[in-house]
């Protein structure tokens, strides 16, 4: 049975400085052309919830399911603002969904999270399926 | 132009794509280092005997990392303040030593946004993200030709 108590959960709020010099690493690793640019570039958002969590994989922990058996199903972003170096960013998640497909052989997860900057601007919103295999 | 010419004659012929974009095969060392740098520490993605045990036959790439990459073409293409949405689907598990290319098509012209297509794929030509983005016309317009 899918476990949809899950639906509302709220995961830890995470606060988080865009660190320049984490964005510069982020950038060269990915093989972007100006690792210097202090515009975080489109998926960094995923990165710096666990760069600067307390928790890094709070988001799989707080399932209470094997990582293991954990991937990545989808990722979106929305963007409404750019986020810079230099940025204080709350994050803030729910989940939105639980369902399950293939007679509940795979259960997924839908957690939402609005990004917020440090002028209570809302820069994007953010979501990630996650899928689990029983 | 003789590319034109062909293009009429069959109306079928899918468009040129908005951008193609490739990178390096994807070895062990980029695995850690985008550990590091993105901070996720799923061990999957690093430790084989993690990922044996779990059932795979070796680590394999972080999706997140393939996202990444169609997120820096996205940003080479055309101006970032025009993208206003950009989502995938991780369609299959990217294996190391894939060569990824990434490539965006349009799919959609509205009055005021354009959505493209996008798709990342091995060098065997597999698809391992497939996704859209939706960008602003006004700005974008000069990227997307006569779209």
């Amino acid at each position: 049975m899918v476990d949809t108590r899950l639906i509302g959960h709220r995961l830890p709020d995470v606060r988080a400085r865009v660190e320049p010099g984490r964005l510069r690493t982020f950038r060269r690793t990915i093989g972007a052309a100006d690792a210097a640019d202090p515009v975080a570039p489109p998926t960094y958002l995923f990165a710096l919830e666990m760069l600067e969590s307390d928790r890094p994989l709070a988001f799989v922990e707080e399932l209470d399911v094997d990582m293991a058996a954990v991937l990545h199903s989808e990722q979106a972003f929305t963007y409404h603002a750019p986020i810079r170096a230099g940025d204080e960013i709350l994050l803030r998640t729910v989940v939105s969904d639980v369902f399950e497909k293939k007679g509940g052989a795979l259960l997924f997860v839908v957690q939402d999270t609005k990004a917020t900057n440090q002028d209570g601007r809302h820069v994007a919103d953010v979501r990630r399926t996650l899928v689990i295999r029983n | 132009m003789a590319t034109t010419d062909l293009a009429g004659l069959d109306a079928a012929a899918p468009r040129a794509p908005v951008f193609s974009r490739s990178f390096p095969p994807i070895s062990r060392h980029m695995l850690a280092l985008y550990c590091g740098a993105s901070g996720d520490s799923n061990p999957i993605h690093v430790d084989m005997d993690y990922a044996r045990a779990a059932g795979f036959p070796d680590v394999f790439a972080h999706g997140m990392l393939v996202m990444a990459y169609l997120g820096v073409a996205l940003e080479e293409a055309g101006p970032r303040e025009g993208v206003r949405s950009f989502g995938v689907r991780f369609v299959a598990i990217t294996q190391l030593g894939a060569a990824i290319t990434c490539e965006a098509r349009v799919a959609e012209v509205e009055a005021e946004t354009v959505t493209l297509d996008l798709v990342a794929k091995d060098e065997a030509g597999e698809v391992k993200l497939q996704g859209q983005a939706v960008v602003d016309r006004a700005s974008w317009g000069n990227v997307l030709g006569q779209a």
